[in-house]
């Protein structure tokens, strides 16, 4: 149907628009008009996918000069595949109207999902087929290989090396299987095709990590131009995905593996000093030029690139001490040594990197200037090696890393040590944490370069929190709720058990025989009415294996197994995925399922259960983050000085991001329906129960609060079988789902005109 | 109780039902026939008004401010009266009738056995300012769709091979239904077996129940609804819902008993689920395709929510999947799998031979008749088939002898209304200064009724009660009957 958003004609693929669509579609233009960024939360299930991609391919087809580009980043890449079928589907729809877009909208993943090698695509790992993409591509194997046949290289490469630049432009959408199919029928490398055509597309799909990862970013994305729009779809945990970009965790392992790496390439810098000192005296002629050419479009090295450096830096040479080979190897030695006895911690030790530094100048008379060329030394050093598997090495690369990182920046960061990791604090374990504390640093690139930068997603209440955060000043900033035909979701808080205990995770109470009990008790009645899967999540996989034990030895267990079959999450990804293959096994052939998770893992995150997968979604307690951790106090004392944000708010928004999180997975659309309990007293105080998202908020009404066990089970009853009552499209045409005619209706209705 | 007896105009009258007035609108009346079989019940609603369900339709009287303060025995005098003019034309020719109330708390048990129940949560205010619940509303609408679908013309399944399998699971033991899932949905069964093969001569009905993961074929297919209700008799104690059902066990089982029959034959399956799960030997999604290799319609009927693997077992074989809000949904929804499917296009019809007994009433010698073999019952009278001469003393049944179905023709024409369905007729707005009266009970309409219907043939006006009624159970329109005559 063809809109009209406040003056702009949108194609939109569908005969049926939902209101929020619209209204999110005005938004977004508002913010794209304004050139500025934009925080906008939809529902998941309302299409929100194809609403920013209409409009903002309508927006790009009007205003081709102020907007050529879109970069839409989401998360996982089976979303980033649907997001592609989105965009087909819109184009194709443009064709039908006659309007055939010369766009160009494709995919970039990683070489593990594009890679069309006979041999390299069968590895598994992603890590190894990197390293042996690499060991067939880098610059050095191919002169060896015009020497000498017998070095294998890879022929893909070679065909794009040779013509993949002057390939004629192209238009239309490709997935990842279309790339793939498209590398083979020219013999081209997929992978490098996409990485060199996202400078031409129109439309870029790709994951968070090529924008907001400095180490990926500046070689990938640092050519796309100012006047792109770009969209961070799924964007609710955007800040902790900019903190750890650009977050360095140090252990044992990593030291003794820096070590090893060291000496062999102490020993390979002996061996070609003996054959072929001519190159090791090349690179340092390079070195005192200037470091910046000598790495210009080395794109097949994207391993080595080092963490942002302010331009100042690079403008520089490289400090004298570390030019030659050698120095640089004994430079880095003494580094690691110096990490060696910091580890050494009986213990937990937290500092600035400044204080860091001075201490590292006064141990081993480490300077800053040197250390912050490290990263950028070892892959020039590297490179003049002619090292092949350069994935072997990537324990020296990330003490590197490090070095660089803590000598760049001293605000925003901490250095902590601890002696013991917080779940066996027995055993000797020490790690070097480098933490980022402040998300704005790695996003702040983002903002600044591009006009438009749009962040969205199911649940970003509170959204006030993440301007805060992130340092930035949308233009716009809206939180939409869902129309429906019929109240499709139940959330419910149920605070207290049939015998009036309190129902809480509150640390003194959660260990009450009482409190676990009624959490049993409160999953048998709902196990009861709920039909197929039921969903629960837990605070933590500590709460979770406690309460299972205490479950199984009050017969709850037991008495759960005759209704339903039991799953349980575990932190063993392989363990949880064959848990998750059986649970909706047993959801689908009707002996129903109950899965026990924990918010935080994987589950809560990545999964949906729509429809019978996840008829209700039960929270037991509030999924506060782990508060004694020093990352995070240290986090909390940051944001509380820098933002003037308050611990209990930060945490409160951080646990309430996740409780939302878990329940919205039960809701993944409007045919959709699902229950959400919310088992836990505190979620029914006013400071908790607002910074719930407004469409969930909308029909928490106050008799939905502060339920009994009871309750809550003759509630889902009764609103279970008016939900399984016939539905259809019908019911929710003119109300929750607009023809255009009834859209222009509306319009004049509510005066937007 | 008070009793009261009205000799004139009409032979006999009583009503009984519990005198304290406030209670008037929760009183549910019964109409009764002689021996005391329910033909039509009245049940009042929590408004000021007076209903009637004569089966299916609905009759509604609502009290005038003057009618609101008379006292009991009033009321109900009022009650009578208004139904005796409505019913006027269905009574008249009766040898007796008795209308019997009686106190809905009779029939509820006790009040904190049943669950919460916000009953003003339902009242919603529409248009009209009248407090309505947003579920009668719902299901007033989905009425109207129904008789709006009426008129089609489709190819239905006369011939109907029909499985009832019930589920008796200790999830039938739940009190959500009055007075538990289990006694409801029997005597509802019951019910719908006895309207079914009534309505449905020329059609078999078998049963099933599952319970303690188990099947169990209680009643093999026949046509005799008397032998299903005895055999459903020993599904009444408390003890005999246990354990899970098998969904799986259960539709085999049911489905060997119809794989042999020949292919003209509608082949059904209605399951009436309580349970939330079923606990199966093997995969059920086999037992799911193979239903559908063999072309039987599955229904299910569900008792609490909307479970995955039944609605997809009713998608796949193309069946219909319906939740039961309440009782008297749960009977609407059973009562609508009276009424004959369509059957799919590539369904054979053949010419299916029957034999059409002649009742013989003197006969020479006592005998036994093949529906009695085991009894030992001997007697004079009875059916016998035309090809085997095998005696029957009821029809119809399928002859045990040769297999021919045996029928009288009043059989044969009995669901025949199924097949040329009445046709829907034309609302019309009434006008005020309307003088004209309802063909079906000689009413007067004026201004106070604000619907009316025409008849397309014969161009004459109904209300609307004598619309309902005509198309839910006389099945012929009066003005048209008459005009053929």
């Amino acid at each position: 149907m063809k809109l009209d958003v406040d003056g702009l004609t949108v194609l939109f693929p569908y005969e049926y628009i939902y209101p929020e669509q619209y209204s999110y579609m005005i938004e977004l233009k508002k913010a794209l008009d304004a050139k500025g960024h934009g925080l906008l939360e939809m529902p998941s299930g309302t299409g929100k996918t194809v609403t920013l991609l209409s409009l903002i391919v309508a927006y790009m087809v009007e205003n081709e000069f102020s907007v050529n580009k879109l970069l839409y980043c989401s998360r996982t890449v089976p979303e980033i595949e649907k997001a592609i079928e989105e965009l087909r589907v819109l184009f194709e729809y443009y064709k039908k109207n006659g309007r055939d877009l010369n766009f160009l909208g494709l995919v970039l993943s990683s070489r593990k999902n594009l890679c069309i090698h006979p041999e390299v695509s069968k590895e598994k790992d992603g890590k190894i087929v990197d390293g042996r993409c690499h060991s067939l591509t880098a610059p050095h194997v191919r002169d060896k290989h015009s020497i000498d046949n017998e070095v294998p290289i890879c022929s893909y490469y070679e065909k794009f090396d040779s013509i993949g630049k002057e390939l004629p432009r192209f238009s239309g959408v490709y997935n990842i299987d279309d790339l793939k199919e498209f590398g083979r029928d020219m013999n081209i490398c997929p992978y490098f095709l996409a990485r060199y055509s996202i400078l031409r597309a129109n439309i870029v799909i790709y994951s968070y990590h090529y924008l907001l990862d400095p180490k990926i970013a500046s070689v990938v994305s640092k050519e796309l131009s100012k006047s792109s729009v770009v969209v961070f779809d799924e964007a609710h945990n955007i800040d902790n995905v900019c903190i750890d970009s650009m977050s360095v965790k140090i252990n044992k392992r990593i030291i003794e593996k820096a070590i090893t790496n060291v000496n062999s390439l102490e020993k390979t810098i002996m061996n070609i000093k003996e054959r072929d000192a001519k190159k090791l005296k090349e690179e340092y002629q390079k070195l005192v030029e200037g470091l910046r050419d000598a790495n210009i479009a080395r794109e097949t090295d994207t391993i080595l690139v080092n963490p942002v450096l302010p331009d100042q830096v690079l403008q520089e040479a490289i400090p004298g001490n570390i030019r030659t080979g050698e120095h640089f190897v004994s430079f880095l030695k003494r580094f690691i040594e110096y990490l060696k006895v910091r580890l050494r911690v009986q213990h937990v030790q937290q500092e600035s990197p400044a204080g860091f530094l001075k201490d590292c100048f006064q141990k081993v008379c480490i300077e800053r200037k040197p250390l912050r060329f490290c990263a950028e030394r070892l892959s020039s050093l590297l490179r003049t090696l002619e090292i092949s598997e350069v994935s072997d090495y990537s324990p020296l690369v990330v003490v590197s890393h490090l070095a660089t990182l803590v000598s760049t920046y001293t605000k925003g960061f901490v250095v902590i040590i601890e002696p013991f990791s917080d779940k066996v604090p027995t055993v000797s374990n020490p790690i070097l944490y480098f933490c980022c504390l402040d998300a704005s640093i790695a996003i702040k690139p983002v903002f600044e370069r591009f006009q438009s930068v749009i962040i969205t997603s199911g649940t970003l209440s509170p959204i006030d929190m993440y301007p805060k955060v992130l340092d930035f000043h949308p233009v716009v900033m809206t939180s939409l709720t869902m129309t429906l035909a019929r109240p499709c979701l139940l959330p419910m808080i149920v605070s207290k058990g049939n015998d009036q205990v309190t129902m809480t995770s509150k640390w003194e109470a959660r260990e009450d025989i009482a409190v676990i009990r009624n959490y049993g008790q409160l999953l048998l009645e709902i196990a009861n009415v709920v039909p197929d899967g039921i969903v629960c999540f837990f605070t933590s996989y500590l709460y979770l294996e406690s309460v299972v034990a205490s479950w199984y030895e009050q017969g709850i267990i037991d008495n759960l197994q005759k209704k339903k079959l039991l799953f349980i999450e575990t932190q063993d990804a392989a363990e949880t995925s064959i848990a998750l293959i059986n649970y909706i096994q047993a959801c689908e052939c009707g002996r129903g399922a109950v899965l026990l998770s924990v918010a935080r893992g994987k589950v809560s995150e990545g999964v949906d259960f729509d429809h019978h997968l996840g008829r209700a979604v039960l929270m037991f307690g509030i999924p506060y983050v782990y508060t004694k951790s020093r990352i995070l106090k240290a986090r909390l004392d940051y944001l509380r000085d820098q933002f003037q944000i308050r611990e209990d708010d930060f945490l409160t928004f951080d646990a309430l991001r996740h409780a939302a999180q878990c329940v919205g997975r039960a809701i993944r659309g409007k045919m959709d329906y699902g229950i959400m309990i919310f088992a836990d007293k505190r979620f029914s105080r006013i400071d908790k129960r607002s910074k719930l998202p407004k469409w969930i908020q909308e029909y928490l009404t106050d008799s939905m609060c502060n339920l009994s066990t009871e309750e809550a089970a003759q509630i889902a009853k009764k609103w279970l079988k008016l939900m399984a009552q016939p539905f259809s499209r019908e019911d929710q045409l003119g109300h929750s789902l607009l023809t255009h005619d009834q859209l222009v209706n509306k319009k004049y209705e509510q005066g937007i005109c | 109780m008070s009793s009261i007896s009205i000799k004139n105009p009409l032979p006999k009258f009583s009503v009984k039902g519990n005198t304290s007035p406030d209670k008037w609108e929760k009183w549910k009346l019964l109409l009764s026939k002689s021996k005391g079989e329910t033909v039509k019940s009245i049940k009042g609603t929590p408004s000021k008004e007076i209903v009637f369900c004569l089966n299916d339709t609905i009759l509604c009287h609502s009290l005038s401010p003057d009618e609101r303060r008379y006292s009991q025995a009033e009321k109900e005098v009022l009650a009578l009266v208004f139904v005796c003019e409505r019913f006027k034309l269905f009574l008249l020719g009766q040898k007796y009738l008795s209308i019997m109330a009686v106190g809905m708390n009779d029939i509820k048990g006790y009040r904190w056995e049943s669950g919460y129940e916000k009953s003003w949560e339902e009242i919603k205010e529409n248009e009209k300012g009248l407090g309505f619940s947003a579920l009668t509303e719902s299901l007033a609408l989905l009425e109207q769709k129904k008789k709006k679908q009426n008129g089609k013309i489709v190819r239905l399944g006369m011939m109907r091979h029909l499985n009832i399998i019930v589920d008796f699971s200790d999830a039938m033991l739940d009190q959500d239904l009055k007075p538990t899932r289990q006694i409801c949905t029997l005597k509802l069964v019951q019910k719908f077996i006895k309207e079914f093969l009534e309505q449905n001569p020329i059609s078999q009905l078998g049963i099933i129940v599952t319970r303690n993961r188990r099947a169990e074929k209680i009643s093999d297919l026949s046509g005799n609804s008397r032998k299903h209700l005895q055999s459903l008799e020993i599904c009444y104690s408390s003890n005999y819902c246990i354990g899970e059902p098998s969904l799986q066990n259960s539709l085999e089982l049911a489905l060997s008993s119809m794989k042999m029959l020949p292919s003209h034959t509608s082949r059904e399956i209605l399951v009436i689920f309580g349970s939330l799960n079923t606990c199966d030997p093997g995969s059920i999604k086999d037992t799911i395709e193979l239903l559908k290799t063999h072309g039987v319609k599955t229904s299910v009927i569900g008792l609490c929510a909307d479970v995955y693997i039944l609605r997809t077992l009713c998608n796949v074989t193309g069946g219909q999947y319906h939740i039961v809000l309440e009782d008297s949904h749960f009977q609407e929804l059973l009562l609508n799998y009276i009424k004959p499917r369509s059957v799919s296009k590539d369904c054979e019809a053949t010419c299916v031979k029957m034999g059409f007994p002649h009742h013989s009433e003197k006969l020479p010698s006592f005998t036994a008749c093949m529906c009695h073999l085991d009894d030992n019952v001997m007697n004079k009278v009875g059916y016998f088939c035309p090809q085997c001469n095998s005696k029957y003393c009821e029809l119809p049944v399928e002859c045990k002898t040769c297999g021919i179905t045996l029928v009288t023709s009043a059989h044969l024409v009995r669901p025949l209304h199924h097949l040329i369905p009445i046709h829907v007729f034309k609302d019309m707005i009434n006008s005020p200064d309307n003088n004209s009266q309802c063909y079906g009970c000689q009413k007067r309409i004026n201004e106070c009724m604000e619907q009316i219907s025409v008849c397309n043939d014969c161009k004459q006006i109904y209300c609307n009660d004598c619309d309902e009624f005509i198309h839910n159970l006389l099945h012929v329109c009066p003005g048209c009957a008459v005009l053929i005559k």
